[in-house]
């Protein structure tokens, strides 16, 4: 059944709220967990969502102040960006932009699971060199010299005696506004919450696939359509890159990257961590070729044999995860 | 790791103990000696034969719901008086295929909701609803069927204000969806997605604040936490800060947490008071070696569970075929009940067996595969497996793998290769999703393919079915429309084949490899003495090609097994069971292995001490 989201912050309100509440009293987008993993005792008030939000979109955030998160996690592009690779404030950032949408319910953060909090991974993008590559210890006052930030943060934090802007703060505003980004509701849900006539049959042929023969379910399950983990398909095999193994340390975890979530795939090309592949046909074409064969490919990759109908029919339902009307999630206030 | 062998003596304990049927002090010898003092009472509420662990105690704990399998209905038990009365009224078997499975009482004990299977070929022959029935009977009403999106739901508790059914939803997916269903509307609201993690139980706190449920903590391992979250979604914690394995029992209502854990060293049962959704003072030790517990549900401050005292085992028989006499009594591998033992084969050099394993409870997800001398002697490997359940195992001709059939991990079902020597399992093949798995896997003799027979939907072919066992590509064999069975001969010339026929009946058949016109050996009824053909023993050839065995299972299941020679004549009894599965004849043409698939249980309450 549909169900119209409460606004991203008030539902997030009412979903954290302390007090236990009866069923329904948070709903979150179809397709969604009510329950939305947050921290303990740190509850993202209205003031916190807002700070982060502006946060979010502020370019102070970066060494030369010339990008904000927003710049490489656009909003009108369900928080991704439209290029390969987005520049960070030194060039390249050698990645692709993963899309932020419902971030607040992964468990690992960044292609190579680097972050196990959004709080964490924040931090990370604002001081990486190949990101932001502002200083912790040089926020405090980029944000100081703007205006109304102290202010701010005593609301949202409240006082803090040596220093109500920190480094800390910054990251559970960001994470308070992140949380917010929740993105459901797809055709893709209504035909899952039983509404037989919300898919085409070029779509639901497209769903078969998807779960029988293509073997998409192997990695693309659940709410997220991502199971969270880490997969060797070869995509940058023999590049710098080294995935997963750049934070285990592990040979074996060489040319590992986090799946993606799925949810609006269709607004977020190109794909791959590299951002490789333009177009979902390209994805199609690659995991239907059997991907990139390399020594720790993933077990459960192998060549699918679809025939040219069949790849359309994949692309269709991919098509149909895309969140109805505008995201759902808030860009900046105007 | 399992430790079988504690396990088998102290399951044995268990069953030993469980036998009183009066009220007892439960102070097993272990708890005394380390100075633990048990705090709980228990009783056998229900012993004997016919007893079903699938149900759950009324809130006044006077009745137990549980399937009648004459019928597949749902019924309740009045633990006092014994009498017994179905909630449904499907009609026979013959007459409906559908049944009940799991169930909960509303919190008034005036009605009962239940899963239903409720099969809709060809598009989804798997689907099951859930349904609520009046504790009196009644017409029961449908409240949530998603076909195709939910083919497999487990209700799991009803809120205490009676609006809403705790239900796990099994997705096409596979994966696993903790979600409230509104009892008035059939809503349903998805509290936490849990990916392909199960719990084995949920329960509402008694104010219905809080849902408790269990889970592994990851998705590979069978180590389980108890968690307790809030039914608005607002947060979640453990319920019990212990990197121990444990599982929900139920929460009582005094509001106290009731659990098993092996933070000891073996599976106990403890009570945790809860406070506001979290944990409040230290855990109380309520019953030691607790093995095999499978619990039912609460009825105020008690506990239903239930014990099995027989479950499924490899056994062994040893026969003369020739003379059809039966040398050695057909006898279990190994006794516990708190042991469900799977499918077995014979290594090819006949040195070793291998058997898969599963423990009472079930640990989802997770089976072990048991390979010991084949002369009785000590178990050579112990490799746990994320497997959900096997069909058929084999050994590949080189004694190196074992192939497997069944549900692989993630519950996908298809044909798995399992490397001993490094417990790699890959995936040979995915079973079509509307098709059965590989049913009678055979190793070619280079072991490069492996011959199974595939039923599914026409117009697909069905019959008798090669496959590549490295790239899992199929090559239609020999056509068979209704084969349940199939072996083939040992020089590759010809088949034997078990056939469905009119009205319950069966036959054996040869036929050539190449086709043509089949020999019938064997015609079968279950009204016959012996009862018809129990196609799940299969049918195998002797190395020489002079005999085909095959089985025969009356309507109360008990088996005989049988030879006959592939010309004809008259068949021989080998020797008989109470179950025959999945027969394995040993090279050297004596030594029978096969599943005894029996399962009896019995249910007891367990109250903690005020």
């Amino acid at each position: 059944m549909a169900q119209r989201p409460l606004t991203p912050a008030l539902a997030l309100l009412a979903a954290l709220a302390c007090a236990p509440q009866p069923p329904g009293d948070a709903a979150p987008p179809l397709g969604l967990d009510l329950y939305l993993p947050a921290p303990p005792d740190d509850p993202p008030t209205a003031a916190r969502v807002e700070l982060g939000r502006r946060l979010f979109h502020d370019t102070a955030l970066s060494a030369d102040s010339s990008l904000a998160c927003a710049s490489c996690h656009r909003p009108d592009h369900a928080f991704t960006d439209t290029v390969a690779q987005p520049a960070g404030v030194y060039g390249r950032t050698g990645r692709n932009a993963p899309s932020l949408h419902n971030a607040g319910y992964a468990t690992s953060f960044a292609w190579d699971g680097r972050s196990d909090s959004i709080e964490e991974q924040v931090l990370r993008a604002i001081a990486d060199p190949a990101e932001m590559a502002l200083p912790h210890d040089r926020l405090a006052a980029r944000l100081g010299a703007e205006p109304d930030y102290a202010a701010a943060f005593r609301s949202a934090f409240g006082p803090n005696p040596t220093g109500d802007i920190t480094p800390g703060r910054a990251a559970r505003a960001l994470a308070a506004y992140l949380r917010t980004l929740r993105a459901g509701d797809s055709r893709a849900d209504r035909f899952r919450a039983g509404d037989t006539t919300a898919l085409t049959p070029l779509e639901r042929q497209g769903l078969d696939l998807f779960l029988g023969r293509a073997n998409c379910v192997a990695c693309h399950g659940g709410p997220l359509f991502s199971d969270g983990s880490f997969h060797n398909t070869g995509v940058g095999w023999g590049g710098a890159d080294p995935g997963r193994a750049g934070v285990t340390g592990r040979a074996e975890d060489r040319g590992l990257f986090a799946t993606p979530s799925l949810r609006d795939v269709a607004r977020t090309p190109p794909y791959m961590h590299d951002g490789s592949l333009p177009t979902l046909e390209d994805v199609i074409a690659f995991y239907d070729g059997g991907a990139t064969p390399n020594p720790l490919l993933d077990r459960e990759i192998r060549p699918l044999g679809l025939s040219a109908a069949e790849r359309v029919a994949l692309v269709a339902y991919l098509r149909a995860l895309t969140t109805r009307g505008p995201s759902a999630a808030m860009g900046p206030r105007r | 790791m399992r430790q079988h062998t504690i396990l088998s003596t102290l399951s044995l304990v268990l069953v030993i103990a469980a036998c009183g049927d009066e009220r007892e002090r439960v102070a097993p010898a272990a708890l005394a000696a380390s100075g633990a003092t048990p705090a709980a009472t228990t009783w056998r509420a229900w012993g004997g034969p016919g007893v079903e662990l699938s149900g759950a105690p009324s809130p006044d704990g006077r009745l137990l719901s549980f399937v009648d399998w004459d019928t597949g209905d749902l019924a309740a038990r009045d633990l006092e008086t014994g009498e017994a009365r179905r909630l449904t009224d499907k009609g026979s078997w013959q007459e409906s295929g559908e049944y009940a499975l799991a169930s909960v009482w509303a919190p008034d004990g005036g009605a009962v909701a239940y899963s239903w299977f409720k099969p809709r070929p060809p598009q989804h022959p798997i689907h099951y609803e859930l349904r609520v029935v009046d504790a009196a009977g009644g017409e029961p009403r449908v409240v949530y069927s998603n076909p195709g999106n939910v083919p497999y739901l487990v209700p799991q508790a009803w809120s205490p204000d009676g609006r809403w059914i705790l239900t796990a939803l099994y997705g096409a997916d596979r994966t696993i969806q903790l979600a409230l269903i509104s009892a008035a509307t059939g809503e349903a609201r998805v509290l936490k997605s849990l990916g392909w993690r199960e719990p084995t139980k949920a329960a509402f706190s008694p104010d219905g604040r809080f849902i408790a449920y269990d889970l592994p903590a990851e998705t590979s391992t069978s180590q389980r936490d108890v968690l307790v979250l809030a039914t608005g979604g607002s947060r979640e914690t453990r319920a019990v800060a212990s990197p121990a394995d444990e599982r929900l029992l139920g929460w009582l209502a005094s509001g106290t947490l009731l659990y098993m854990s092996d933070a000891s060293g073996r599976p106990a049962v403890w009570s945790q008071a809860m406070r506001d959704g979290r944990p409040a003072g230290a855990p109380v030790l309520l019953r030691g070696d607790a093995w095999g517990v499978i619990t039912l549900g609460t009825a105020g401050d008690r506990l239903a569970y239930g014990v099995l005292v027989e479950s499924p085992k490899v056994v062994l028989a040893v026969v003369d075929i020739e003379r059809g006499a039966l040398l050695t009594e057909p006898a279990p591998l190994s006794h516990p009940a708190a042991e469900r033992h799977g499918p077995s084969d014979w290594s090819a050099d006949g040195r070793t067996l291998a058997y898969s394993l599963r423990g009472v409870p079930q640990q989802a997800g997770v089976t072990t595969i048991i390979v010991r001398d084949a002369g009785g002697g000590a178990t050579a490997r112990e490799i746990p497996i994320e497997f959900e359940r096997v069909r058929h195992l084999r050994w590949s001709p080189d004694g190196r793998s074992l192939l497997l059939v069944g549900a692989g991990p993630q519950g996908r079902g298809g044909v798995y290769r399992l490397e001993l020597a490094s417990g790699r399992l890959d995936r040979i093949a995915l079973a079509p999703r509307d098709a059965t798995f590989a049913r009678w896997p055979v190793w070619s003799a280079d072991g490069r393919t492996v011959r199974f027979l595939r039923q599914q939907p026409p117009p697909r072919p069905n019959g008798v079915v090669s496959m590549d066992a490295v790239t899992g590509e199929e090559r239609p064999l020999l056509p068979l429309r209704g084969a349940t069975a199939f072996a083939p001969a040992p020089d590759g010339s010809r088949y034997a084949v078990v056939l469905e026929e009119p009205r319950d009946g069966a036959r054996l058949d040869v036929v050539q490899a190449s086709g043509g016109a089949p020999r019938t050996l064997v015609r079968f009824r279950p009204e016959d003495e012996y009862g018809g053909l129990n196609w799940r023993g299969g049918v195998l050839w002797t190395a020489d090609g002079r005999h085909l065995v095959y089985s025969r299972a009356r309507l109360d299941g008990s088996a005989s097994v049988w030879a006959i020679s592939p010309e004809g004549g008259e068949p021989r009894l080998l020797f008989e069971d109470t179950s025959v599965w999945d027969l394995r004849l040993h090279p050297d043409g004596r030594r029978f292995a096969y599943t005894r698939d029996r399962e009896r249980g019995e249910v007891w309450v367990l109250e903690p001490d005020r």
